[in-house]
């Protein structure tokens, strides 16, 4: 279970505070997932950040029970001059600890899922950025978490790569919850449960996602009806 | 639905050293991808600023007193070399591993640290060759003292890493100490003992130089390689050692003080 309450978070842009969300409240059961809605800039993957611990928020509390993912399908903390498996042995010692064993086989899992050949040999930063998203969404599912937090994963990749990261998710789905952002709706359908609506700083929740994603279509169309939020 | 919380729970300790040691292979790993020759060329460029410092100095000098005048160097240049370059990586570490802390679990100590394993590492192996060189070229066996310089080194190489997480959170803070710190480590070089022994020192200035904890494991590290090197009574290992514990404990305090800012974007 994850509860939210009182999350504010602002940015110093010269000189003068500028608010992105103020005083959420919410509450995540485990074994639901959600879509996390809004248009951009609204202030989805900065919340998705403070979830997972690599931003802190001005105020309010953040209580979890649970193993928190790294937002996936980000490529931050990727070294470009290392190869991919370099990279990956890199994150699966932060997280595997010790045990040479259980690293290798993690990087073999990656390896696998990614499917890239003697490329996974090759400096990172001359992937492609589908060749990318294969190595950072495989490396996160090779790590059991509770909750996975998914920013954008299947936007980027071929026919292929899209197919196998929905078996994938679909999977995992099974034994974990996702808090998922996609401009690709129907992904969001696929997997979530509810959604979570953010709109000029603060959040509405709707227990009904087909509701949330008619309410965050139509704010896309005119993002001033704000009567549609207070309703 | 309840499910079991999966994961085993290991200690705060376990995971520091996990991040640690992943921060070491990552360094080492770039590293080694950037130069060439492999792990030898990581080895060439300190090794090769050495060599033509000591050829340098060691004209302009000629031999003096008790020290082989190539050890004498060597010592000074070494270890401030050392010293300064944990201090200013550290002070940098904060923009160069911005993207790491991306994983929950590295936080802005464990950069600083295995930087400072690395750094460390390199210049003792550094140290090493070069004793042997000068051992091999003048067929005679020198170093008196191996304890007393290998703590030399490592109390050094902690005042670094104190002074080092001061400086990360203060360049945090104030941004333009990223100027002025690369700048105040010159007239440090000229005042640290690189070139003279504090023992040749005129009575009065003695006490103005003897406060730098690098002058004291300098000038304690030459007396390492030959007992008949002679120190002051101003240089003294105890003194050396409370440095290190200082700059840890007060690096370490204003760290924790400071982690939760650091890591807010």
């Amino acid at each position: 279970m994850i509860k939210v309450s009182n999350l504010s978070k602002s940015y110093l842009h010269k000189g003068k505070r500028v608010s992105v969300f103020q005083n959420l409240d919410f509450e995540l059961n485990s074994g639901e997932s959600v879509a996390l809605l809004g248009r951009n800039g609204a202030g989805k993957s900065t919340l998705l950040r403070i979830l997972g611990g690599i931003d802190q928020a001005d105020s309010g509390t953040i209580e979890a029970d649970c193993s928190m993912s790294w937002p996936v399908g980000l490529t931050g903390g990727f070294q470009g001059s290392l190869s991919g498996r370099e990279n990956t042995t890199f994150v699966s010692k932060i997280y595997a600890g010790h045990d040479p064993e259980l690293i290798e086989e993690k990087v073999r899992r990656v390896e696998e899922f990614a499917e890239l050949g003697v490329h996974f040999d090759r400096p990172f930063k001359t992937y492609s950025s589908g060749m990318r998203s294969r190595v950072t969404f495989g490396l996160s599912m090779a790590f059991d978490f509770d909750v996975y937090l998914i920013d954008e994963v299947t936007s980027a990749g071929d026919e292929r790569f899209r197919k196998r990261s929905k078996e994938v998710l679909e999977q995992r789905h099974e034994i974990a919850d996702f808090i998922m952002v996609d401009h690709n709706l129907w992904g969001l359908k696929f997997h979530c449960d509810r959604a979570l609506l953010l709109h000029n700083g603060s959040l509405i929740e709707f227990d009904d996602l087909e509701e949330g994603i008619a309410t965050h279509k139509k704010l896309l169309e005119n993002p001033t009806q704000h009567e549609l939020v207070a309703a | 639905m309840a499910r079991p919380i999966r994961g085993n729970a290991i200690s705060g300790w376990q995971v520091q050293r996990n991040v640690i040691s992943a921060l070491v292979y990552r360094e080492l790993k770039t590293r080694v991808s950037e130069v060439r020759f492999g792990v030898l060329g990581v080895f060439i460029e300190p090794l090769g600023v050495m060599a033509v410092f000591l050829a340098i100095f060691s004209a302009i000098r000629g031999n003096r007193g008790t020290l082989d005048v190539a050890l004498f160097l060597m010592c000074g240049i070494v270890l401030f070399t050392l010293f300064n370059d944990i201090a200013i990586r550290s002070l940098n570490a904060m923009k160069a591993n911005e993207a790491l802390f991306f994983y929950r679990p590295v936080k802005p100590i464990d950069t600083v640290i295995a930087r400072g394993l690395v750094e460390s590492g390199l210049y003792a192996i550094v140290l090493l060759v070069i004793s042997m060189a000068i051992f091999l070229m003048r067929e005679q066996w020198m170093l008196a003292d191996p304890p007393l310089l290998a703590i030399c080194f490592i109390c050094l190489a902690a005042t670094a890493l104190g002074l080092g997480l001061i400086l990360m959170v203060a360049g945090h803070r104030y941004p333009s100490l990223h100027q002025f710190v690369p700048l105040a480590m010159r007239p440090l070089w000229f005042i640290s003992g690189v070139f003279f022994s504090t023992s040749a020192l005129p009575a009065w200035l003695l006490p103005w130089i003897s406060w730098n904890p690098v002058v004291q494991a300098i000038e304690l590290s030459r007396h390492a390689f030959n007992p008949d090197y002679v120190l002051p009574e101003a240089i003294s290992l105890p003194y050396l050692v409370t440095c290190t514990a200082l700059s840890c404990c007060i690096g370490l305090w204003i760290y924790s003080n400071n982690e939760r800012l650091l890591l807010t974007r």
